[in-house]
């Protein structure tokens, strides 16, 4: 569902410069961007054109070097690491290219995580835990280890994980790299579903036919914001 | 259980550090903690000893008339007792059995609190000089000697070529004040010792509420009459007063302390090998880190957890050290050249279980908080990416683990170099000049029983023909 208010994310002015051995990269520079409740954006781009910088940033991996970021109308942009970590727990849910998912945990465990790390009671996180399995289909396989599964069942429970505590807006970057064709379909049809139930989703991919399937498109190249597109338009 | 590997690595290197500091603590725990056994009131114990005030370092022992007077003067002692050392050898039996034994003032054990199991104390009356002869006999003598015979006790035994009536059986474990087996009353004069001999150990019990310091005042006003009525032997002399304990403990406190500290250096050494170890493994565990950052852990609770995971390490060390260490005990026991006195006991009570399980912890933090802090802090974008750096394999992990092994080998040169300055020293104490040679030589003791050598010069004529010129 679309929110015409204030923007779910805004960014303002955000500029990134790495150094290194006292070289400077400008990974991103003065991007503007807003992300409204419900949307679906892709962000597209050749590679090193900033994508997962700004992705990272989005996420409160990291920090800009200058500019402003509000996270639902709150400014986010230079909190302490615990703080950012404490947001990042509530507010996003991360699908990242490899899985990432804990190999000595199970299924269930691996999607428990972040509720743990939130101070959810035990009985109240089995049930978000449930539901966000049955959700992503992956229900039955609750008790296996993420090495007994294929790649697109493992990233269906990084799915689950990112959606389990109920996040204002879901990050995914490249989810679909390291995926078949047909595994990657499936998750695509995965994020298309989560999108058409109300979730706000914001995706990095360097493959067109996935662009697509968001409502708007962001095309960067050296770091800055070159197209701004709606899929309907 | 998901690295055996390094979780034996670790938990073995633990062990030995742990079980080799739990071993020396079990000495420390004998010499200065653990509460001698069967003596009462143990605090209220003090060690009595004349000495001249040219040498206030050397204890002189006291002279059988000084320890009457004292006896007889003191306010602020519950009791004065004396010991001297002796040889006894029982005869009768199969063959002489020679025991080491003391002779010992009659209220001695008495406010020692220390009762016989079998029969009674000395009476007052047993130290006179003429007075018959009788003894208390030790367990042990008493189980293998006598065959632990209940109505031992109003039977006599040849003892130095006396007959001797035995009154009394002392507990199992009883030694006083060492190795003690028997025990005759004192049946001292002082014709035969007189003043200006200082040769008796003297124990006393301080009053309730009395203070050693106190004690100590009333004993060295004592003392300086003692010398201005007698200068001609006492001129010069004085009298320590010291606790009972630190005077047992005087010879081995300063050496046990440092042999404690040297094997607490080698605990370091497997700590920060254990560190570094946990640093490597942080190393490959960065992703796993870095993915419970990115999913909201804060870095207390990663910390948190690494440091639960060191301290299991660090318990598993101290079962397994405590192990080590009834090894390393019996190691000790084994390699030591004389008897222990009685109230050095080895056992492991509460204290040395608890120094194994709290030098664990300890350790744990020791060797865990750094690693933590150190994996707590990757460069999550990079590491969260595939093929990206790990946290604590950059070059800030390798200098970190670099300056432990440099920490490792400055630890491990300072207990070399004590060691060898230790060696050094013993080389050259074996090699002083004595001013003969000692090769090829063995030493013994003859005791002659005063029956069958009654005039003095008799000892002197068996061993001129016992040694051939």
């Amino acid at each position: 569902m679309k929110n015409g208010s204030t923007p779910l994310i805004q960014l303002q002015s955000v500029t990134k410069v790495f150094l290194t051995d006292e070289v400077e990269t400008h990974a991103l520079a003065g991007i503007h961007l807003d992300i409204r409740n419900g949307e679906y954006v892709s962000i597209a781009g050749p590679s090193g054109c900033g994508k997962s910088t700004l992705l990272s940033i989005l996420g409160l991996l990291d920090t800009p070097s200058d500019g402003s970021y509000s996270l639902k109308a709150t400014e986010v942009a230079n909190l302490s690491f615990p703080e950012r970590a404490r947001i990042r727990n509530r507010e996003i849910g991360f699908i990242f290219q490899s899985f990432n998912l804990i190999g000595d945990l199970t299924v269930f465990e691996n999607v428990e995580l972040p509720l743990t790390y939130r101070g959810m009671p035990a009985s109240e996180r089995k049930s978000f835990v449930t539901e966000a399995l049955e959700r992503v289909g992956m229900g039955h396989r609750a008790k296996h280890l993420p090495s007994q599964l294929s790649g697109g069942q493992q990233q269906r429970v990084a799915v689950a994980r990112a959606l389990a505590g109920k996040p204002a807006i879901l990050l995914a970057d490249e989810p679909t790299g390291n995926l078949d064709s047909r595994n990657g379909e499936a998750v695509m049809d995965l994020l298309k579903e989560l999108h058409a139930g109300g979730a706000t989703i914001c995706m990095v991919t360097h493959d067109a036919r996935f662009a697509q399937h968001a409502d708007r498109t962001v095309h960067l190249f050296d770091g800055r914001v070159v197209e701004d597109r709606s899929m309907a338009a | 259980m998901k690295t055996p590997g390094f979780t034996l690595i670790a938990v073995l290197a633990l062990a030995l550090g742990i079980g080799g500091s739990t071993t020396i603590f079990s000495s420390i725990n004998a010499l200065l903690l653990r509460p001698m056994p069967l003596i009462q009131d143990q605090d209220r114990l003090v060690f009595v000893s004349q000495y001249f005030t040219k040498l206030p370092d050397q204890d002189a022992g006291t002279a059988f008339p000084d320890y009457l007077e004292f006896k007889k003067q003191v306010t602020t002692l519950e009791g004065l007792a004396a010991i001297q050392p002796a040889t006894f050898i029982i005869t009768g039996g199969d063959k002489p059995e020679r025991y080491l034994g003391g002779q010992i003032s009659a209220e001695a054990f008495s406010f020692l609190g220390v009762q016989p199991i079998l029969g009674r104390q000395f009476r007052p009356e047993e130290d006179q000089l003429n007075a018959p002869p009788v003894v208390l006999v030790g367990y042990d003598v008493w189980q293998n000697h006598f065959g632990g015979d209940r109505s031992v006790v109003g039977k006599t035994a040849t003892i130095n070529g006396k007959q001797a009536t035995i009154i009394g059986v002392m507990p199992k474990g009883w030694r006083f004040p060492e190795i003690c087996d028997l025990w005759m009353p004192l049946q001292l004069n002082e014709k035969d010792s007189p003043r200006g001999n200082f040769f008796l150990d003297c124990i006393g019990k301080l009053k309730k509420g009395v203070t050693i310091t106190q004690a100590r005042a009333e004993m060295e006003a004592i003392s300086r009459r003692i010398a201005a009525d007698h200068p001609n032997t006492n001129a010069g002399s004085s009298v320590h007063v010291k606790p009972f304990r630190e005077e047992l403990v005087k010879n081995f406190r300063t050496l046990t302390l440092l042999v404690m500290g040297a094997v607490l250096f080698v605990h370091l050494i497997a700590c920060a090998n254990v560190a570094n170890l946990l640093l490597a493994r942080g190393a490959t565990r960065a992703k796993e880190i870095a993915i419970r950052l990115a999913l909201g852990a804060s870095r207390s609770q990663i910390v948190q957890q690494l440091l639960s995971e060191s301290f299991v390490l660090g318990i598993a060390g101290s079962a397994l050290g405590l192990i080590v260490a009834v090894w390393g005990v019996d190691l000790m026991l084994t390699a030591l050249p004389t008897e222990i006195p009685f109230w050095i006991r080895f056992d492991f009570d509460w204290r040395v279980f608890f120094f194994a399980i709290g030098i664990g912890a300890l350790s744990s933090v020791i060797f865990g908080l750094f690693p933590a802090l150190q994996s707590s802090r990757p460069h999550l974008v990079d590491v969260l990416k595939d093929g990206g750096r790990s946290g604590a394999g950059g070059v800030k992990g390798q200098r970190t683990r670099s300056s432990l092994v440099v920490a490792e080998v400055a630890l491990a040169l300072i207990l070399l170099i004590g060691a060898g300055l230790m060696m050094r020293s013993f080389m050259t104490l074996q090699h002083t000049d004595i001013g003969a040679d000692p090769s090829n030589t063995l030493t013994f003791r003859v005791g002659l029983p005063e029956t069958q050598f009654p005039e003095k010069e008799m000892p002197g004529r068996f061993f001129e023909q016992l040694i051939p010129s």
